[in-house]
């Protein structure tokens, strides 16, 4: 019950930043929705794994923060010029 | 010594979280893990500082006011993001810190980024570069590293 | 202890979408990331911590992810501010004489 109302409000969020990743003109801006998006979609993750009643999910999850994490820094770097 | 015995317990705390009903076999293998993770690190640490409990102690008060810190700043960006007109002037400002230590430097501009209003662009010696939203409001530049750096100087030095 | 997990939830919906509300709102890139990052974090750690109210067994692993989360997106997020500056100096508004570095 109230546990769609959460699903709602954090696909909303999703579905903004989804808007600001497709209509920005400068590429910083899009890694920034990037990040946002797979930030928000890591607690959309633990949220099906509550959902489902299934832990295995939780371990996805983490994986997925890890790699979001280490891209964004290696796509910076790029952009600095650092590779 | 006392490093890696440090590193041993943290990381079997670490491996006893991902793997929350322990059986027999997942407690042996993984003080085993822990310890090579230990033994491996202690290896490639060339400063070899020594670990104090005033250090810890002083840290879980620093996570404290952060995490009061953090509340604040959400409020006072959401009142932002909520007001129709959008009432942001956004500067760069120069500030200057005394910390010495690498690690109480990034710990600094990790918890500026999170304070109201405020996030860490760049960080070059002992001079760090904030960006600050509400620009007009700023009167005193030193107020924009908040209590941080006097806990981060207890602890560390 | 269940009403305070759900509240927790709620708080962290909240912010998540006030998140996505704010980057889409602001202008440029520095405060696109300053309304993002701060939401996104406060929101991701009030999920984890209603979800670790509400589910005592997933509590350890939960609180790790969440400690992973607040450490983590500050320094990702000052990555991307720090490329921005030096790829274009010129669109920010700066202070006077506040981002004159030696040698540039």
């Amino acid at each position: 019950m109230i546990i769609n109302v959460i699903l709602g409000l954090v696909i909303f969020g999703l579905l903004l930043s989804f808007i600001r990743l497709v209509r920005s003109s400068s590429i910083e801006s899009k890694v920034v929705a990037i990040d946002i998006m797979t930030t928000i979609s890591s607690g959309l993750i633990v949220i099906f794994a509550f959902i489902s009643d299934n832990g295995l999910f939780l371990d996805v999850a983490l994986v997925y923060g890890i790699l979001s994490f280490i891209g964004v820094v290696a796509i910076a770097r790029y952009l600095e010029g650092g590779i | 010594m006392t490093n890696l015995l440090f590193i041993w317990v943290a990381m079997f705390l670490v491996w006893t979280a991902l793997n929350a009903p322990l059986s027999a076999q997942k407690t042996i293998f993984g003080i085993i893990l822990s310890f090579l993770i230990a033994v491996i690190a202690n290896v490639y640490d060339k400063e070899q500082k020594k670990f104090k409990l005033k250090t810890f102690f002083y840290l879980i008060k620093y996570f404290l006011v952060f995490l009061k810190e953090l509340v604040k700043a959400n409020l006072n960006m959401a009142r932002i993001v909520l007001t129709p007109y959008l009432p942001i002037s956004p500067k760069i400002f120069k500030v200057t810190t005394s910390l010495k230590s690498p690690i109480a430097r990034t710990l600094l501009a990790n918890s500026i980024t999170l304070t109201p209003g405020t996030i860490s662009v760049e960080l070059d010696g002992d001079t760090l570069y904030i960006h600050v939203v509400e620009g007009d409001k700023v009167e005193n530049v030193e107020d924009l590293k908040g209590p941080f750096e006097k806990i981060l100087r207890e602890a560390f030095e | 202890m269940q009403y305070i997990g759900y509240f927790f939830l709620l708080i962290g919906a909240v912010f998540l979408a006030l998140a996505g509300l704010g980057i889409y709102r602001m202008p440029d890139v520095l405060n696109q990331s300053q309304a993002g990052t701060k939401a996104s974090t406060m929101g991701i750690v009030g999920l984890f911590v209603g979800f670790a109210f509400l589910k005592p067994l997933w509590a350890p692993k939960l609180i790790l992810m969440a400690l992973f989360f607040l450490f983590t997106s500050p320094i990702a997020s000052h990555a991307i501010c720090k490329a921005a500056i030096k790829r274009n100096k010129a669109k920010f508004i700066l202070k006077e004489n506040a981002f004159s570095k030696e040698g540039e």
